[in-house]
Parts: C-alpha cells; sequence; structure tokens
C-alpha cells in the first residue's frame, strides 16, 4: 500500500550572502516525505541538512536567501507551495502542522519565560478558539447549575460574553483594551488555568513524572533530558502533522539519548505524525528511520529504505560513510580529504574530489537523481545510463 | 636555534592572521577611519603646538598670552598681536588673533592649540595610570583569589559607590592648599578610576583562570608570573583596549568640566574646558546681536567634542571588530 | 532562591558598603588639619565662635578610631556640619534644595527611559538600515558632548537669541508673586510645576515649565545617548539567540518574537547600565544646574567646591554616595526580577 507523499521538496537552491563570498548551501535539493514515515537526512556538519531542515518552515535566516525550487505541503489530495504563500499562511503552519525540534534544547528555550509559559504561547497561538470554546462550555454548565447564585449567574453570563466574543476574533481590540483594566482582566485566569490543564497533559506525555513542578520551573533549572523533553512537548503541543527533528540528540548523555530516541518514537505511534529526522549518526538513522536520505554537500546523493541503503548502498559516499562507521576490531576507515567550502564550489559532481570512482563527467556536469531500483534514487555518473 | 626561531613563527601566524583581519576590518570600517583621522588630526596639532600658536619669549607655554586689558572679547581678525611688541615680550613674526579673543584678552586660538596638548596629556596620564594600577590589582585579586580578592573588591565598591565627578570635586575641595588644583584633578581622577579597569580585569582573569589551557600550562610546570603574562593578559587585553580608549575621551570630558567649574587649572592655562567658562559672560550679548561672541564658546566646544568624538569612535570601531562573536558577521 | 530571599541578602550587603563609604570620606577628612575638620561638627551659627570648645568635645586631637566613632555618632543624628555657602546647616540647605533638583529628573527619568528603549530597539531591528544609522551616529555624538557646552549652546540659541527659555528656576514676576508678604501661594509639595496647580495658578506653572526645558533637554540628550546604544547592542545580541528561531517556528509574528522574547533579554544589560545612569545623572545634574543658574543640590554642590566649603561638599558627596548605593540595589533587585537566573546565587 503506496503510502502519500506529504512532503515533497523539488530543487530546492539556497544561497548565503556572506562577508566571505556567496555560499551555495543547497543546491537543487530533491526529497519526499510520505504520510507516517520517519525519513533521516543524513550527512556530514556542514552539509545542508539543518538549513533544509529551516527552510521547510521558510524560516532561514539572512543572509540566507533561498532562490529557487519548490516546497509542497499538502494533506489530502491537495498540496501548496510553501514558497509562494504569504507569511500569515506559513505562520499559521508554523508550530501547528509543521514543527520543529532544536539541536540545542537549552538555547531553544527563552530563559527569562517559565517552562508553562513557553509551552502555552503555542497552544495561545494556535488553539485559543479551541480553549475559549471549553471555557464557555463550562462556564454554561455553571449558569444552568441550579446551584448558583444569581449574582455569580449574571457574572458568568459576562464572562461567557467576552469568550464567546474571543472565540470569533481573537485580537479584537476591545479585548486588548479590556485585558488592559485591572479588575476587569480577571477573567483571564479562566482562560490559563484551561490552558495550564493541557499544558500539564502535554508536558506528561514527554515522560517527565512531575509534570506541575516542572511547568514552573525556568529552562536553567532543567537537565539537558529534560529541556529536550520540553522542547518536544513545545513541538507536539499541537499535534502537528510533520516534526522536523534537528540532531535533537547530539548534545545529551548517551543514556539520555536512548530515552529520547524511544520517547520520539512512541510519540510518533500516538499522533501518526511523520518526521524528518536530521542526524549525522548513522546508528540512530538504523534505530529511527524508515527511508534515508544521505546529502553532502548542499546536494542529496541518495535516497531509498534504511535496509535497501546498508545492504546495497549505491553512491560511492555512502558506501564511504557506512565503511567508516567504527567497529570493534576493525581499522578505523575514513573519507580521504575534507569537507569542500561551499563558497566557490566544485563544478560537476560536489563530491568528484575525493571519490574514488571519478570518471571525467563527473567533473563537468551534474549528475541528476536517478530511480535505480524501486524507491531507491541516486544521483550519480555511474548509474546515469 | 633556527629550529626554535621557525617553531615561534609558526606559533605565531594564528595571532598574526588575525590581526592582519583586523587590520583590514579596521581599514573598511567608516567609523575606525573618522576616529583615526580625527585623533590623528589632533597628534598633529598638539606637536605643531609651538609652530603654529608661539608662545612669546619668556611665558610658561601653557599659559595664553594676554593681549591687552579689555574685559570683553574681540572678535577673530588678522589685526597682529599687540604684544609682539609690547615691551620685553616679542615674536620674530606678527601673530593676529584667528579666533579671535576671550574675556581678559586671551588669545583664543593658542588656548585651543595648547589645549590639545593639554588634553591629550592629561588623558593619557590619567588613562593610562588607572589601568596599570587597575591591571596590578585586579590581576592579583583574580588570580590568587580568597581573602586578597575580597578586600580588594569591597574598596572598589566603595570607590565605585561615588559618581566619579563628586569624589574628584571632594578631593579637589579638600587637597587644594597643598596640591594644585590641577594636580588634584589628576590624582582624584586616577583615584575614582582604577576601580572601573579593576573590575574588568579580574573578570577576566577570573574567566580566563578556569580555561583548560591555563590548567594546562600549571600542569606543565609554568610559574605563576609566566601563567600570568602568557596566557592570561592576552586574553584579557580586548575589553581592556576597547574601555581605554573610550575612557580617554571620558576623562577628558570629566576635566573639561571640572575647568568649566573653575576647579581646575589655575586662571590663564590653555584649558579647553576653561575657554568654555571665561565665555559664560559672553553667551548673551545684545537683543540685536545676540550671538556677537559666538566665537568665544562655539570654537573651543568644537575642539572638545571633535577630540572626545574622535575617541568615541575608535573605542567604538574597536569594540565592533575585536568582539568574537561580531567579528565575522 | 527566591526575590524575597534575594532581596533581603542585597539589603544586609548594603551596610558594609555604607560604612565604608563613611570610612573613606572619614579618610578623606583626616588629611585637613584640625581647624578645617571642626567645620563637620558644627551645627548652629551659635558654635561658630566656640570652635576650640568643639575640639575638646568632639575629640578631635584624640586617635582616630575615637574620632571616627564620634563623627558616626553625628551622622546618625543628621549632623553634617556646617556650610558657610549656605550660611546654614549642611543636611537642611541640601534638602531644602532637593525639590528643585527633584523636579527636573521627574521630568528627565520617563523621557530617558522610553526614548532609549525604543530607539535602541528599532535600531537593532532596522540594522544597517537609514534609521538605524541616523541613531547610531546621534548617539555617539551624543555621548561625545560636553554636556555644559551643550547647555551654553542652547542657552545662547534660545535664550539669548530667541528668548524662549530662560535660565533659573522663575522669572522675576513670579518670585515677586512668591515671596511677596500677603501671597496667597502655598508651597506643596516644592515643586514648582505640582505646586502651581495646586494652587490654581497656571500662569506659574507654564513659567516653570519653560524654565524646565533646556536643563532638562540636555540632561536627558547625554543618557538617553547612552541608553541608545546599550539598548540596541544588547538588542542585537538578543536577537542572534536560538530561542529566537525557536519563537519563530511556533509560528509567531515578528512584531511578538521581538516584543515578547527579544526585549525581556536585551533589556536586562539596560538594567545594570542603569546604574551608570543614575551616576551620571548625579554629575550631570551638577553642571547642568550651574550652567542654567537652577537652584539645586548640583549647583549648590559646585559652588560649594569652589569656596573650598569642605563640609558641604563631604556632605554631599556622602548623600550621592548613599543614593547611589540604595539605586544600585534597586537596579539590582529588577535585575533579579528580569532575570530568574540570577535569583539562585
Amino acid at each position: 500500500m503506496e503510502k502519500e507523499i506529504i512532503l515533497n521538496i523539488e530543487d530546492l537552491t539556497l544561497r548565503f550572502y556572506t562577508y566571505e563570498g556567496i555560499v551555495e548551501a543547497l543546491d537543487g535539493v530533491n526529497l519526499n516525505l510520505k504520510d507516517g514515515e520517519t525519513l533521516g537526512v543524513v550527512g556530514e556538519t556542514g552539509c545542508g541538512k539543518s538549513v533544509t531542515g529551516l527552510s521547510t518552515l521558510v524560516l532561514v535566516p539572512p543572509p540566507g536567501k533561498i532562490e529557487g525550487g519548490r516546497i509542497f505541503f499538502g494533506t489530502e489530495g491537495k498540496s501548496t507551495d510553501l514558497l509562494k504563500r504569504d507569511e500569515a499562511f506559513l505562520r499559521s503552519i508554523r508550530g501547528k502542522d509543521i514543527s520543529m525540534i532544536f539541536q540545542d534544547p537549552r538555547s531553544a528555550l527563552n530563559p527569562v519565560f517559565t517552562v508553562e509559559n513557553q509551552i502555552a504561547e503555542v497552544l495561545m497561538h494556535h488553539r485559543i478558539k479551541e480553549f475559549c470554546g471549553n471555557v464557555v462550555g463550562r462556564l454554561e454548565k455553571e449558569i444552568q447549575n441550579k446551584k448558583t447564585g444569581p449574582l455569580k449567574r449574571f457574572i458568568y453570563r459576562l464572562e461567557k460574553n467576552i469568550f464567546t466574543r474571543m472565540q470569533k476574533n481573537p485580537k479584537s481590540y476591545t479585548l486588548r483594551i479590556l485585558s488592559r483594566i485591572p479588575i476587569i482582566n480577571r477573567y483571564k485566569r479562566r482562560l490559563k488555568k484551561e490552558i495550564r490543564e493541557e499544558v500539564v497533559k502535554v508536558i506528561r506525555e514527554t515522560e517527565i513524572s512531575d509534570p506541575e513542578r516542572v511547568a514552573d520551573m525556568y529552562p536553567h533549572e532543567l537537565s539537558g533530558g529534560m529541556a529536550q523533553r520540553v522542547v518536544i512537548a513545545m513541538a507536539l503541543a499541537c499535534n502537528p502533522t510533520i516534526l522536523i527533528a534537528d540532531e535533537p540528540t547530539t548534545n545529551l548523555d548517551v543514556t539520555v539519548q536512548a530515552q529520547i530516541l524511544h520517547l520520539i518514537r512512541r510519540l510518533k505511534e500516538k499522533f501518526g505524525s511523520s518526521i524528518l529526522y536530521i542526524t549525522h549518526d548513522m546508528g540512530i538513522i538504523a534505530e529511527m528511520c524508515d527511508r534515508v536520505a544521505v546529502m553532502y554537500g548542499g546536494v542529496v546523493c541518495e535516497i531509498a529504505d534504511v535496509m535497501e541503503i546498508f545492504k546495497n548502498p549505491l553512491h560511492p559516499y555512502t558506501k564511504a560513510l557506512l565503511e567508516s562507521i567504527p567497529r570493534p576490531g576493525k581499522e578505523l576507515k575514513s573519507i580521504s580529504g575534507i569537507v569542500p567550502s561551499l563558497i566557490n564550489p566544485l563544478p560537476g559532481c560536489r563530491f568528484h574530489d575525493r571519490c574514488q570512482n571519478t570518471m571525467e563527467t563527473c567533473t563537468k556536469i551534474k549528475p541528476k537523481m536517478i530511480e535505480v531500483k524501486k524507491g531507491h534514487f541516486v544521483q550519480c555518473h555511474l548509474y546515469a545510463r | 636555534m633556527s629550529k626554535k626561531l621557525k617553531e615561534f613563527i609558526t606559533g605565531l601566524q594564528p595571532t598574526l592572521r588575525e590581526l592582519k583581519f583586523s587590520l583590514y576590518r579596521l581599514k573598511r570600517s567608516p567609523l575606525s577611519i573618522m576616529g583615526f583621522s580625527i585623533i590623528g588630526f589632533f597628534v598633529v596639532i598638539a606637536l605643531l603646538a609651538p609652530m603654529l600658536a608661539p608662545t612669546p619669549l619668556g611665558d610658561d607655554p601653557n599659559m595664553m598670552p594676554k593681549d591687552g586689558f579689555l574685559q570683553w572679547p574681540l572678535p577673530p581678525s588678522n589685526v597682529p598681536m599687540r604684544i609682539s611688541t609690547y615691551g620685553g615680550k616679542y615674536f620674530q613674526q606678527q601673530f593676529a588673533h584667528p579666533f579671535g579673543t576671550t574675556k581678559s584678552q586671551y588669545d583664543i586660538f593658542y588656548g585651543c592649540i595648547w589645549g590639545t596638548r593639554n588634553a591629550f596629556r592629561v588623558g593619557i596620564w590619567v588613562t593610562f595610570t588607572s589601568l596599570a594600577i587597575g591591571l596590578v590589582i585586579g590581576i592579583f585579586a583574580g588570580y590568587y583569589g580568597g581573602v586578597i580578592d575580597e578586600l580588594m573588591m569591597r574598596f572598589t565598591d566603595i570607590i565605585l559607590a561615588f559618581p566619579g565627578l563628586i569624589l574628584a570635586m571632594a578631593m579637589v575641595a579638600v587637597l587644594y592648599p597643598a596640591v594644585s588644583r590641577a594636580d588634584a584633578v589628576l590624582l582624584a581622577l586616577v583615584l575614582v578610576g582604577w576601580p572601573g579597569y579593576t573590575r574588568v580585569i579580574r573578570g577576566e582573569v577570573l574567566r580566563v583562570k578556569t580555561e583548560d589551557y591555563v590548567e594546562a600550562a600549571k600542569a606543565v610546570g609554568c610559574s605563576d608570573l609566566r601563567t600570568i603574562f602568557k596566557h592570561v593578559i592576552p586574553n584579557s587585553i580586548y575589553p581592556i583596549l576597547i574601555i581605554a580608549s573610550l575612557d580617554i575621551g571620558s576623562v577628558v570630558l570629566t576635566v573639561a568640566a571640572l575647568s568649566f567649574l573653575n576647579l581646575g587649572p589655575p586662571e590663564g592655562f590653555a584649558d579647553w574646558g576653561q575657554l568654555i567658562a571665561f565665555s559664560r559672560n559672553f553667551i548673551i550679548a545684545s537683543p540685536q546681536d545676540p550671538y556677537k561672541y559666538w566665537y568665544t564658546y562655539i570654537i573651543p566646544g568644537i575642539f572638545i567634542f571633535t577630540f572626545v568624538l574622535g575617541w568615541n569612535l575608535l573605542g567604538d570601531a574597536l569594540r565592533d571588530i575585536l568582539d568574537p562573536t561580531l567579528r565575522r558577521k | 532562591m527566591g526575590l524575597r530571599t534575594y532581596i533581603i541578602r542585597r539589603l544586609l550587603f548594603i551596610i558594609p558598603t555604607i560604612l565604608g563609604v563613611c570610612l573613606l570620606i572619614f579618610a578623606v577628612v583626616q588629611i585637613l588639619p584640625v581647624e578645617r575638620r571642626v567645620m563637620l561638627f558644627i551645627e548652629d551659627v551659635k558654635m561658630i565662635g566656640a570652635k576650640q570648645q568643639i575640639i575638646e568635645i568632639y575629640g578631635l586631637n584624640q586617635p582616630a578610631y575615637v574620632q571616627f566613632v564620634k563623627w558616626m555618632g553625628e551622622l546618625l543624628r543628621g549632623n553634617l556640619g556646617w556650610s558657610e555657602v549656605a550660611n546654614s546647616a549642611v543636611l537642611p540647605a541640601i534638602l531644602d534644595r532637593v525639590p528643585a533638583t527633584a523636579e527636573i529628573v521627574i521630568f528627565c527619568a520617563p523621557i530617558i527611559i522610553l526614548v532609549g528603549i525604543t530607539l535602541g530597539t528599532i535600531s537593532a531591528v532596522h540594522r544597517d538600515r537609514p534609521l538605524d544609522h541616523a541613531t547610531r551616529t546621534l548617539s555617539i555624538m551624543g555621548t561625545s558632548l560636553p554636556s555644559f557646552w551643550i547647555g551654553i549652546v542652547l542657552l545662547a540659541v534660545f535664550y539669548g537669541g530667541l528668548g524662549w527659555f530662560p535660565p533659573f528656576r522663575f522669572g522675576n514676576e513670579v518670585l515677586l508673586y512668591i515671596t511677596s508678604p500677603g501671597t496667597p501661594w502655598r508651597r506643596y509639595t516644592g515643586l514648582m510645576t505640582v505646586d502651581a496647580l495646586l494652587n490654581g495658578q497656571l500662569w506659574i506653572f507654564l513659567d516653570s515649565l519653560r524654565h524646565l526645558v533646556l536643563p532638562v533637554v540636555v540632561l536627558t540628550l547625554i543618557q538617553t545617548a547612552l541608553i541608545v546604544r546599550v539598548m540596541r547592542s544588547s538588542m542585537l545580541e538578543s536577537l542572534g539567540k536560538g530561542y529566537i528561531t525557536a519563537a519563530m517556528a511556533k509560528g509567531l509574528t515578528q512584531k511578538e518574537v521581538i516584543n515578547k522574547h527579544a526585549r525581556r533579554n536585551a533589556l536586562i544589560p539596560v538594567v545594570t547600565i542603569s546604574g551608570l545612569l543614575i551616576a551620571g545623572m548625579l554629575t550631570g545634574l551638577i553642571i547642568t544646574e550651574t550652567v542654567f543658574d537652577f537652584p539645586g543640590i548640583g549647583s549648590f554642590a559646585a559652588q560649594a567646591a569652589i569656596r573650598l566649603d569642605i563640609a558641604a561638599v563631604l556632605g554631599y558627596a556622602l548623600l550621592s554616595a548613599i543614593v547611589f548605593v540604595v539605586a544600585n540595589l534597586i537596579v539590582d533587585v529588577m535585575y533579579a526580577y528580569i532575570d530568574p537566573r540570577i535569583r539562585l546565587g
């Protein structure tokens, strides 16, 4: 049964205009993510995997500019090119349909705000209407309840009015003014309570044992593992379709790594999200991913199923990468040469100066992505026939 | 022998490369170019002072010549100075008053030119001395820690509890008969200045002390002094340079302010602040010609402003360039 | 640790500092010969003639520590000595002039804070665009201007030339009105603007505003320049941090990210520099008040210094130090409030 493609990156080109020159960070990246799968993006530092992740959210910081390509994001038959949409649409997607987990959890969290504050931020931004609805529902029950006195009923009616308004238009002017007046803005407390409940629930999902306490803590009080769980909670708060995980375990201790990986896997099963897992660690790829995309020098060299890649690597770089995985008893192999500077990249195939099988064409023409076997794509002249 | 030399030079390569990069950034940054040119301009003026504004023979070069006894200022003109032929005091050539004269006929041009020398002298002396004292105390406090550190820090806290100018004023008032006002000002500013440097240096020493390479150096057996000189100081130098260059500007401003308040050198000394103090009575002239005596306050003020601006620009440019996080933007 | 504990700790910390300040002043005083030191103990006109007796009573001939204890005793009683310039005891003389200075400060402070933070933020957000360059140029120039010079130039233009904003605190008519024998003027707070409104005399209110314009402008100009510079650089640093990208990835608008996330963090260095700001104000006041002949504590201190009135000068120094230390305490508390990392010791 063929799974549907929900993210399709075609020919993505990205350049950084820096002091020292123009960095060709991505040069025609092609990859796609299917519904419900985990796609691993693997490569050395500097190959462009992180920027690919950021580009999916169209969040590349200046001096970077996306210069070409299409990023199709779509569910249920209708998909849209994110690069052509306006900022308002993109903002409605970020955090809700596509969200991101960052490499260094401590720097992804703002040190001056509590955990609750930062998770509530996502909830407020995307699900406010839902919460208003909940509050209205509760107030309605209180109003219907025979036992509440007339004064309370009156106040509840007022509050219900406010919240129904908020549901229709969360950013209305009247609400903003009302929320500044000291006594009247106590109505916010109800909303805060609702949201806090949800925040605690989300934190509990990430297997943190005392969510109430953690919600009130500040980021610097959290250990690395806990901070990363909080970041995961933030990302999953609105049940996104796609989760981009940018090396989430690189900065953590090995034991914590295993826990976080396990957590991500479990949450994926529970919420049914698709994951774009960016890493440099082939071991994690083997653990977590269904398919793998290998990147080098700003291009994708090879995409295939995990088993297929390990059994039958086609691209010379993939082969070298697999061979360089340390194995006890075996000599440590490395790939000769160094990661290229992308400021004046080599013409032709980006890997040709470190490749064992370089041919004449490799130095001149960029290879195209070819489907060598079903579901196994390579970008290499060796297979161009 | 040549092998050791080679090693030394290779070891120096990264430093040289960074230095070249710094100079490159310095040359490209418009701020620093302006700053350098301004300061260079003033250096030239200070060096050429005796030629630009020669002293009447027999006079103290730091005192402005008085050309007459009129109480109110005369505008800039080419009329030659009378003292050039006045009994006993003479020049070889005729000099006029290109900037006019201020109260009591002090020549403004002379005051501004020799005031430049004074500004450099004061600014550099105070900054250098504060820096030196602060460096020594800061390094000791930071490196050895413990009781010495605590005591030093308490002491600097107490001095820092006084806003600078106020402590300077108090010192001048107290020291007066014994110490001349000008000297008292300098001493007071040094007293007020060194805690700032101590704080920064101590902070840097503490930071560098915990770095691994210092531990490594000690493990290899470097003596304390050597560790300090070789490792701690070069790493702490950048913020100090920035602060020092900004400080020269602020010292000159403070000295000018004190002279303006008549708490500085004696009357007639070539000092920018004094010149402006002289102009106070002439700010408001007649209703028909309110800006009649503009030259008495505008000209010396421009000198002060530009001088301090030059150092501030330089300090700012240095900060932009030497800050490692912003270097490669 | 919690905010409360932090505040208490800092409060306790102040005591040794203030003691140290007194010690330092005392050490400075010891430089003077005995006859001049006497001025520090005189409280009343009548005591001037009895100098020898005072030397006996207060033990000015005895060893230093005895003198110190006696002097501290006097301080705690509120006796800061006698001022020749004011021809009265020091403390009342200073307190008498506080409202005038306070009036300037009250107008300056909000402007400095609001304008400084806003301009600094805008400058950082629009980095390297024309507005940023203009702001940076102005703020560098602002910190290079001698405050007394800009005061003089402004006086020349706006008073000498245009006659709009006079020096001193009130015009002649107002002075006559307030000091004439049967006047209905009641002094409520000592602040001319407030009192004028409370007395229902709008013309006095306008007049005192006129007199306040130039001193306030001069004082704010230079301090604002400093705040703009610091805010800009700390905002730039804050905007480069990881949590900004993370916040954008949550779907917030750029405005929200700047105002909520970046700004709070950027305010931290600004708060710490507020201490410097207060010191700058205390010194700036001395100069500004002198230039504009404004009868506040600043000009009093300046005159005292020129006339070598040590009791007044030292009294002023002591009081400013205490004010400064307390102000720094408040600043530290605010810092701890904004940045939770500080509270944990």
